[in-house]
């Protein structure tokens, strides 16, 4: 088996996902363009050098549809040999893709591929697609749905995290990503976003709040109380009747921002990056997904890491850095406490409560931002993972070369 | 039962008058009559249009629930009930696709069957009287209607609309039935066929359904569209709720409506007879029909209601005793309290304890055993109160489920006599209960079946 190895990465900055956020204006697939542009002027001047472009899109639909990937790389201009493909696995998607592009450059039947993801949250809406989960009655009471905000919520509830903890990992989002900013730690990665006429539309992270105090948060009001009255908190206790009520707790200000934006990671074999003049920055060591107990749904992190790192041969002590998407508070806070983690080294430069959570694209992106802080500390090891619709959850585990 | 007179104009007026009934109603007979007009409706030359209409006061009541145990007989399986019910279904089919417009008349109420029958027709008018009500109350028998309600309804007025009527099962009055697009006109009672006669003449009876018509779209928002993705999203949400999962037909209506919306009619009323044939066949319809159905009856031929209070209350106390018990054996309370609103007990009182952290995902199956305990412990209690008096099992099966004992169990004496005693008392008494003699003493029949004419 041979290795895979990251040569490359960047994103764009990520806009609110409304339509007063700045990337509105832009198609999804200029903002696949903006980066897949990027990356070649930076690292790949001969595209025909990639096999393929694997992309995370959650809403694979409209403008989002039709195998976005291979159409970007045609729109951005790359060789007419390089395919496209598009992957689904809801908000892993990003990561998916890296892991399924390293797993071809492993096995030999990749050279060169980029991988990555995009979502416009602003253009095409989430839950666009539809799907049977939930809305098909049969499917919705065998698997006892619940939308992922009740699962938060439960989450809460199961371990007791109060709103003053899920608030305060949400104000140190915040103030971990305005660090991050300010100390230009995403400035070799951050692509900005033009208009028609080369006008940068947008060079930062939108959503980011610097000064949001727990404070400040105390003052929302829960998201999900109407819906767990509608008759979710019921299913919820039913699948977990010793608890007797679930307290909502998750509110816009401690949840995973929508927004828009896209990311590309450049992954190869040690030959192919070689032959394209590239040093590796990093290689994939190991990776993993798993399903579990899908009305919880958002609990999964820590099992796929633990399956990532046994086939790693490592333990969670291995790994210096930890990214975890912060799709709600409560599932940040779980899984740091599942693996016993130091919160100092959980997701350092903030995470989607502060900077937003675009499906398709995220994976890539934290995985980018944890590679990157290794090179900024010196550090070796990194792990990244994300919970996923449906119970799932993926992890993958970097090292530095 | 059904008469048809031709006027010089080709309009057939069909009027449907079952002898010895107050009411009409639907059964087999009642199929094979229509069955047999609309053959002659076709071949008939002279007949240019058809007013469906009734001689009684009301149109159609619904149907004779007395068709529901050839449905449910015992071998019979859900396909064989699905297909038996299409014989109805087949003939609404053959009704609106006759190729002639039909105008159905009510002259007052059209419940269930009665109302897809109107639903089957390209037109609908009802006399404006006070008493008329229109509805589905299958849910509410734990049925669905089965002859195509399902699918007409939604395609008639949108699905959002269409959900509380098919749901909720209560009927509405005319005024709300205009309103809600189930009726195209109301007219005073004397105008009621001369009113049908002219839409004919206007040509404002198609003949044909939209859904039959190239191109047709459903009004309001697809069944596929993010509107009807959300609709059915908190639909499954509400039903889980409230009635919560121990009923099945709530789910098994919305079921119809996903799956069959999506499909050509003639396929889609396949889907729903296969969802009427999987409850009519299961054991809830039965206990509820027993329940809200029979028993009611039984007791208004006998004319008085036995007094069973005493019995109601010791049942909902057994409960809320037996939950206390659990939970002093160390059963979390918000574990006992759960599994009685998951099974639809309404405990009173409901124990409380402390909240338990980490709590593990539980299987249902496990919820559904502490249920079932409660509900032998709530049925023990009855059958101690009953009384060998005529009515008596019937009333105290109606005052427990007032008070808390679940109506899809049929009540806590149904519950004993389908079981049967000895099953019933060799349960109890493995759960650790003490057995009332008058368990044994009913030899499973504290309910003495009449045949309900």
């Amino acid at each position: 088996m041979g290795d895979a190895f990251i040569f490359d990465h960047l994103r764009t900055p990520r806009g609110r996902g409304k339509p007063d956020g700045a990337l509105h204006e832009v198609t999804p697939l200029r903002l696949a363009t903006t980066v897949l542009g990027a990356l070649r002027d930076r690292s790949l001047p001969d595209t025909a050098l990639v096999d393929d472009v694997i992309f995370g899109v959650v809403m694979p639909i409209g403008e989002q549809g039709q195998c976005l990937p291979r159409i970007a790389a045609l729109a951005a201009g790359y060789a007419d040999s390089v395919a496209g493909v598009q992957v689904n696995r809801f908000c892993a998607s990003g990561l998916e893709a890296v892991n399924v592009g390293a797993a071809k450059v492993m096995a030999g039947q990749t050279d060169m591929v980029i991988c990555g993801g995009v979502e416009s949250m602003s253009r095409v809406p989430i839950l666009s697609d539809g799907g049977a989960w939930g809305a098909d009655p049969a499917v919705a009471r065998a698997t006892q749905f619940v939308p992922q905000g009740i699962s938060a919520d439960l989450i809460a509830a199961r371990w007791g995290y109060d709103r003053a903890a899920l608030d305060a990992l949400a104000a140190q989002s915040h103030a971990r990503a305005a660090r991050a900013w300010t100390e230009g730690r995403f400035a070799g990665t951050v692509v900005p976003v033009r208009d028609g006429l080369g006008e940068v539309l947008l060079a930062q992270d939108e959503t980011v709040r610097p000064g949001t105090t727990a404070a400040d948060l105390a003052a929302l009001r829960p998201s999900f109380a109407a819906m767990g009255a509608a008759g979710f908190d019921r299913i919820a206790l039913t699948r977990y009747p010793d608890l007797a009520a679930i307290p909502h707790l998750h509110h816009a200000g401690n949840s995973s921002g929508m927004v828009d934006g896209a990311a590309a990671v450049l992954i190869g074999s040690l030959e192919a990056g070689a032959a394209a003049g590239l040093r590796p920055r990093a290689r994939v060591r190991a990776f993993a997904e798993i399903g579990s107990e899908p009305t919880i749904m958002l609990t999964a992190p820590a099992a796929a890491a633990e399956k990532a790192l046994k086939r790693a041969g490592m333990t969670a002590r291995d790994i210096d850095i930890f990214e975890v998407n912060e799709a709600f508070a409560a599932v940040a806070l779980r899984f740091i406490e599942a693996l016993e983690l130091d919160p100092e080294a959980v997701n350092v430069n903030g995470g989607a409560i502060a900077m937003g959570h675009p499906l398709g694209a995220t994976g890539a992106m934290i995985l980018g931002t944890a590679l990157d802080e290794l090179e900024r500390t010196g550090k070796a090891t990194a792990l990244v993972t994300l919970c996923v619709g449906a119970g799932m959850g993926v992890a993958t585990i970097i090292e530095r070369v | 039962m059904l008469t048809t007179e031709i006027d010089p104009e080709g309009v057939a007026l069909v009027t449907l008058d079952m002898p010895g009934r107050s009411v009409n109603v639907i059964d087999w007979a009642f199929a094979q009559a229509l069955d047999g007009a609309v053959t002659a409706l076709a071949a008939d030359g002279r007949v240019t249009g058809v007013i469906l209409a009734s001689g009684k006061a009301s149109f159609i009541a619904g149907a004779d629930l007395g068709i529901m145990p050839a449905l449910w007989a015992e071998g019979v399986t859900a396909g064989e009930a699905a297909a038996r019910i299409r014989r109805i279904g087949d003939v609404l089919r053959r009704l609106e696709r006759l190729g002639k417009p039909v105008i159905a008349a009510a002259s007052g109420m059209a419940l269930g069957g009665g109302l897809e029958v109107m639903l089957a027709c390209h037109s609908r008018i009802a006399a404006h009287n006070d008493r008329a009500l229109f509805g589905f109350p299958e849910v509410t028998l734990g049925l669905l209607p089965g002859a195509g309600g399902t699918q007409r309804l939604p395609r008639l007025i949108g699905l959002a609309p269409a959900l509380p009527i098919l749901l909720g099962g209560a009927p509405m009055g005319a005024e709300a039935a205009l309103e809600a697009g189930l009726l195209d006109a109301l007219v005073a009672p004397e105008e009621l066929i001369p009113a049908a006669r002219r839409m004919l003449a206007e040509g404002r009876v198609p003949a044909q359904q939209p859904w039959d018509r190239k191109g047709f779209a459903m009004p309001g928002p697809a069944v596929g569209s993010a509107e009807g993705f959300a609709d059915f999203i908190a639909a499954n949400a509400a039903v889980a709720q409230d009635p919560g999962p121990a009923y099945p037909a709530p789910g098994a209506i919305l079921s119809c409506l996903y799956e069959g919306l999506r499909l050509p009619m003639d396929k889609a009323l396949m889907v729903e007879s296969q969802y009427f044939g999987q409850l009519v066949t299961g054991p809830v319809a039965r206990a509820l029909i027993g329940l809200r159905f029979d028993a009611r009856q039984r007791l208004a031929r006998l004319g008085v209601r036995p007094e069973a209070g005493d019995a109601a209350e010791a049942c909902a106390a057994a409960m809320a005793a037996e939950a206390a018990r659990m939970v002093a054996g160390g059963i979390p309370a918000a574990r006992v309290v759960n599994a009685a609103l998951a099974a639809g007990i309404a405990l009173a009182p409901a124990p409380t304890g402390e909240a338990t952290q980490g709590a593990e995902p539980l299987p249902a199956s496990e919820l559904q055993a502490l249920a079932r305990q409660l509900l032998v412990a709530g049925a023990l209690a009855a059958a101690g109160a009953a009384r060998a008096e005529p009515g008596h099992a019937d009333a105290v099966d109606l005052a427990s489920v007032q008070s808390g004992f679940p109506a899809w169990t049929g009540g806590p004496l149904a519950m004993i006599d389908r079981a049967g005693a000895a099953a019933f008392a060799a349960e109890a008494e493995a759960l650790e209960f003490a057995v009332p003699p008058a368990v044994a003493a009913s030899g499973g029949r504290f309910h003495i079946e009449e045949e309900i004419a």
